[in-house]
């Protein structure tokens, strides 16, 4: 890798699959990686942290 | 605070964390900090009844920004469940997890390389038996890494590719395999048990990965924990460690160096018997073996077989 890992990989870029293959995206509040909805919050004592969630229509 | 003290004779850093020597160690069951927060029960590092995938900064972190991070990665709110038995959609979300954090600790500045592991057993230290992996992002490439890469520069391009080759014209030490990864037990293994999950395609980094081979990933490494619980029926402690590309800024070398695999180093030997490092593994750097890869992949062959 020649660098810091930055945007969606390459194979996103080029794999054409729309709708299998996603990166990070933003919809309103609602963060989206992936198959994944990513909820962040801060914990009392101020440590990160994330809860991930299947997002709907991704189960199998 | 952590302390990085560099270690002349061993051309190592040694890392000093003295924090954690307060660390929540095998807690009650009804004690478990990785556990959801039930209604009306004491809040646990959880704050929700319920989750799928949670993670967050480790609260006796090894590295800590801006030396670097430590997170704490719970696969479930089940406290008995294992990666094994996590159903197949969660661990394949568990690797889009992995990936989404090597994206985002790899893009700072004080992370030069991020490392995903998951330590199960008492075995191997574990001090939570709820399942949980880590992620520690080094504040500088750690000497395995680096050897892989001095690999890659002494075979003349990327060793786990050639290695992967020579496994799959060999077939004698072949565990498992599906279209995206090959499971091996590797010709000069450590460990009795050892295993290799190799992406079969040249992916530096999961960020390299498809969504197929995401989740063909998932179902190889299930297929080899649950291998493992099968072969002498019972709980298999393992460390599970995750290589990939380095996350420092290499300018000049135009570098894809790194290959996705994950490693497994069992410390079991027999169902009964542990296999300790001690005067030539710890003092002259040399594992000695009680046995054969070829022979330890037939019986694991099989278990990985009957655990489907």
């Amino acid at each position: 890798m020649a660098g810091k890992p930055t945007g969606p990989p390459s194979s996103e870029r080029s794999s054409g699959r729309a709708g299998e293959d996603r990166g990070a995206e933003k919809d309103g509040l609602q963060e989206r990686y992936g198959l994944l909805v990513v909820a962040r919050d801060v914990k009392d004592d101020g440590r990160a942290m994330i809860i991930y969630t299947r997002a709907q229509g991704e189960s199998q | 605070m952590s302390e990085l003290r560099f270690n002349e004779l061993r051309a190592e850093q040694v890392g000093y964390a003295i924090h954690r020597q307060e660390r929540t160690f095998l807690p009650s069951r009804d004690h478990c900090p990785l556990d959801p927060t039930r209604p009306g029960a004491a809040p646990t590092e959880i704050p929700f009844p319920t989750f799928e995938i949670a993670v967050f900064d480790n609260r006796f972190p090894a590295f800590e920004e801006p030396h670097g991070a430590a997170e704490v990665v719970v696969y479930t709110d089940d406290h008995d469940a294992s990666f094994g038995t996590l159903a197949p959609e969660r661990a394949e979300a568990l690797m889009w997890v992995w990936r989404h954090r090597y994206q985002e600790l790899g893009a700072r500045a004080d992370v030069e390389y991020v490392f995903i592991f998951e330590n199960r057993g008492v075995e191997v230290g574990v001090t939570l038996h709820h399942p949980h992996g880590q992620i520690y992002g080094y504040p500088f490439l750690p000497p395995v890494p680096a050897l892989e890469l001095a690999a890659d520069e002494r075979l003349g391009g990327c060793a786990p590719c050639t290695l992967l080759a020579a496994e799959l014209e060999d077939g004698a030490r072949i565990l498992y395999e599906n279209a995206g990864v090959v499971v091996y037990v590797p010709y000069a293994a450590r460990w009795a048990y050892e295993a290799h999950v190799v992406m079969r395609e040249h992916r530096p980094s999961l960020l390299d990965c498809n969504a197929d081979e995401l989740r063909l990933l998932a179902a190889g490494l299930q297929a080899v924990v649950r291998g493992y619980d099968a072969l002498f029926d019972r709980p298999f402690p393992y460390v599970m460690a995750v290589h990939q590309a380095p996350t420092v800024a290499r300018a000049g070398t135009g570098s894809s160096s790194g290959h996705l695999h994950v490693e497994f180093y069992p410390p079991l030997r027999t169902a009964e018997k542990l296999k300790y490092l001690a005067g030539s593994e710890q003092g002259a750097g040399t594992f000695i073996s009680d046995t054969l890869p070829e022979e330890s992949a037939v019986a694991l062959r099989e278990a990985i077989a009957r655990a489907a």
